[in-house]
């Protein structure tokens, strides 16, 4: 069973309401044999009372006429019958007014005075059971509506002002983005637990934030540090082929450059994965994305015409997007090298951009890996050895910085890669991007 | 073109020595500093036509040895070298007032070339006219000529016949060539048959128009200006 998810001070109101129920049933179940049992017990007192009274009254030679009336009755019984011990008795007895019978207790006993012998009775109406439990459960039931009421305006109230901190660190925690390079800072409270949350997040955010810059530092100078003995080596290399050298010499020389390439391509793109990670690229404004798609189009328009691969669009214009334009750039331009490196010679391209997606298709061979598979760094298709595997581990990474979703599918031919700007999984546009 | 004087500042020695040994063949002459301070004496020393500077140096930020020289009223023109990705040096070094940038790893060729064409931007404003006997291009008007017939070129193949004059004599890689004229697209192509169809065409067009076929194959490793062809 899902319980719905309820604000902590909703909870607490309800467990202390339901515990006050409880209590209330289990009081009003005592209230309610306490109130009976004094009401009789007192009663009973009074009608021993009055009894013995009458007694008193008989023997100070009142006469029975004088005594007898409402709710009290004197007989006389046989002398030589036995006295009848004072005791009590719960009963009914009709009551004309409401034609119905009464609870009704009756107090009795026999005294042998002057010679005769009286049986001496007095009687009262007590409240029925039912009367009794009536009152019970109402005047606790409106107990229980007034603290309801009270209980719930109150907890409003009060939670306002003690879990006002709370809530502040709250928000605090949620605008927290480690891109900012600020630790939490948050206000002081006199609640004590509120007081070690704080302290804690505070030195949580501040150990993630030096965490965070080191290892941007790290990326920075790995990425700096790999691409100058990188450079030297092609450099080298450069400066060798102008030298005298024999066809031996330069396949040499053109294997040892071509790694080299590659080698300077893969640790751009991982410094760029990395950089992504760490949440570099603020994607703060909308930029056209139609425009841009135009562009990376056009400069690839000679290598369409080179591989003779036709390209056919519907391009939706004044498409805006959140995205940060760097970025955008290297995912147009990583969907289109890889639609083109992909396909078959005399392939086609197709490029369809709307407002909800941007969708790529090229023809060419089966992929031989599972489509998720694709996403993967390093994991690559036979087809092209040459590429580094990491055009679409970056795509990918693009996507899910930015909320977007990114699909893949092989349909009768076609290699269909789609980016949909507002999938409908999309959750709360995240603070820290 | 006078004798250009080129400081290079770049801590990497052996990355300051290959820039150097590629420059010293064009004549030019070269001076290496490998620190921040050694920069700066030089800098309040001697004055230099171009300075090439890494913006990450082992004792400050190239940028502000930037700051400094243009400060100083000091006329070189400035090519920063900054570490790929990083976006913000570009930008701030451009600002700065350097006149170009280049990513590492970078060709030598191309690292020539952009020297080449600030310092033409800066110093010869009149005429910016590069000419090989019967061919002269125009890098302003973005003309080129063979004998005086003018070449009916793409933007591409024109920007590729600057490359090719420039780096007269020199080995230009495939990659390189690649990298000059599409820039960073370049990154995810691995085939580099359009660069070979770009050069075939420059070859005809120019031979066509009656100029000597200097563009020749070298090895399986790129392209040659030779002047001293036939």
């Amino acid at each position: 069973m899902k319980l719905p998810r309820l604000k902590l001070i909703d909870q607490l109101t309800l467990w202390f309401l339901l515990v006050t129920a409880l209590v209330l049933l289990v009081g009003g179940v005592i209230v309610f044999h306490v109130v009976q049992r004094e009401i009789i017990r007192e009663d009973a007192r009074r009608l021993q009372d009055t009894v013995e009274m009458l007694a008193r009254s008989l023997q100070d030679g009142t006469e029975i006429e004088q005594l007898d009336g409402y709710q009290v009755n004197i007989e006389e019984l046989d002398p030589a019958a036995r006295k009848i011990p004072m005791h009590v008795k719960d009963t009914v007895a009709w009551f004309p007014p409401h034609q119905h019978y009464e609870r009704e207790l009756r107090a009795v006993a026999s005294y042998k005075i002057n010679n005769k012998h009286y049986q001496i009775a007095a009687s009262n109406l007590v409240p029925e059971q039912d009367e009794i439990a009536d009152g019970v459960v109402q005047s606790l039931g409106w107990t229980f509506i007034l603290l309801l009421v009270l209980v719930g305006l109150l907890s409003r109230f009060l939670s306002g002002r003690i879990l006002a901190p709370f809530n502040q660190t709250l928000q605090a925690v949620k605008s927290f983005s480690l891109a900012k390079q600020s630790p939490l800072r948050l206000g002081s409270t006199r609640t004590r637990e509120f007081k070690l949350l704080n302290q804690f997040l505070e030195n949580m955010s501040r150990k993630a934030v030096a965490d965070y810059r080191s290892l941007k530092e790290f990326t920075e100078n790995a990425s700096h540090e790999l691409q100058t003995p990188l450079a030297v080596i092609r450099g080298k290399l450069e400066l060798l082929m102008e030298t005298e050298i024999s066809d031996r010499q330069a396949s040499l020389i053109l294997a040892a450059h071509e790694a080299v390439e590659r080698l300077s391509k893969t640790n751009q793109a991982l410094t760029l994965l990395t950089r992504m990670e760490n949440q570099e690229y603020k994607s703060n404004s909308l930029i056209n994305l139609s425009t841009l798609l135009h562009h990376a189009l056009h400069s690839y328009h000679e290598l369409f015409l080179m591989r003779a691969i036709g390209l056919e669009t519907e391009l939706e214009e004044e498409v805006e997007v959140r995205l940060n334009a760097a970025l955008a750039d290297i995912l147009l331009h990583n969907l289109i090298s890889n639609a083109i490196r992909h396909n078959d010679q005399d392939g086609r391209v197709k490029v369809i951009l709307t407002s909800a997606g941007l969708l790529i298709q090229n023809t060419g061979k089966p992929p031989q890996l599972q489509p998720e598979e694709l996403f993967h760094r390093f994991k690559k298709d036979n087809q092209s050895a040459d590429s580094i595997g990491l055009g679409l581990a970056i795509v990918k990474q693009i996507c899910v910085l930015n909320g977007f979703e990114v699909n893949y599918q092989y349909q009768e031919g076609w290699h269909k890669l789609e980016v949909l700007f507002n999938p409908p999984s999309r959750k709360m546009p995240e603070a820290a991007v | 073109m006078g004798t250009m004087k080129v400081l290079i500042i770049e801590d990497n020695r052996e990355l300051a020595q290959n820039i150097k040994d590629f420059l010293l063949r064009e004549g030019y002459l070269c001076e290496l500093c490998f620190s921040f301070e050694e920069a700066e004496d030089k800098l309040i020393s001697y004055s230099y036509d171009c300075i090439v500077l890494d913006i990450m140096l082992p004792d400050g930020n190239g940028l502000n040895l930037l700051r400094q020289i243009r400060s100083g009223n000091n006329e070189s023109s400035v090519l920063i070298i900054s570490a790929k990705n990083a976006l913000d040096d570009k930008v701030q070094g451009l600002d700065l007032g350097a006149d170009d940038y280049i990513t590492k790893p970078f060709h030598l060729p191309e690292l020539h070339s952009r020297l080449k064409a600030i310092y033409r931007r800066k110093f010869l404003r009149a005429d910016n006219t590069i000419t090989f006997q019967e061919i002269s291009v125009n890098a302003d008007t973005m003309e080129a000529k063979v004998n005086n017939t003018l070449l009916d070129l793409t933007r591409k193949e024109f920007d590729l016949l600057l490359y090719f004059l420039i780096s007269k004599n020199r080995v230009l890689s495939r990659q390189s060539i690649a990298e000059h004229l599409w820039g960073d697209y370049t990154d995810n192509l691995d085939n580099f048959d359009f660069v070979y169809q770009h050069v075939k065409n420059l070859r005809k067009k120019i031979t066509a128009s009656g100029g000597k076929d200097y563009i020749g194959t070298v090895y399986g490793l790129g392209y040659r200006f030779d002047t001293s062809r036939r």
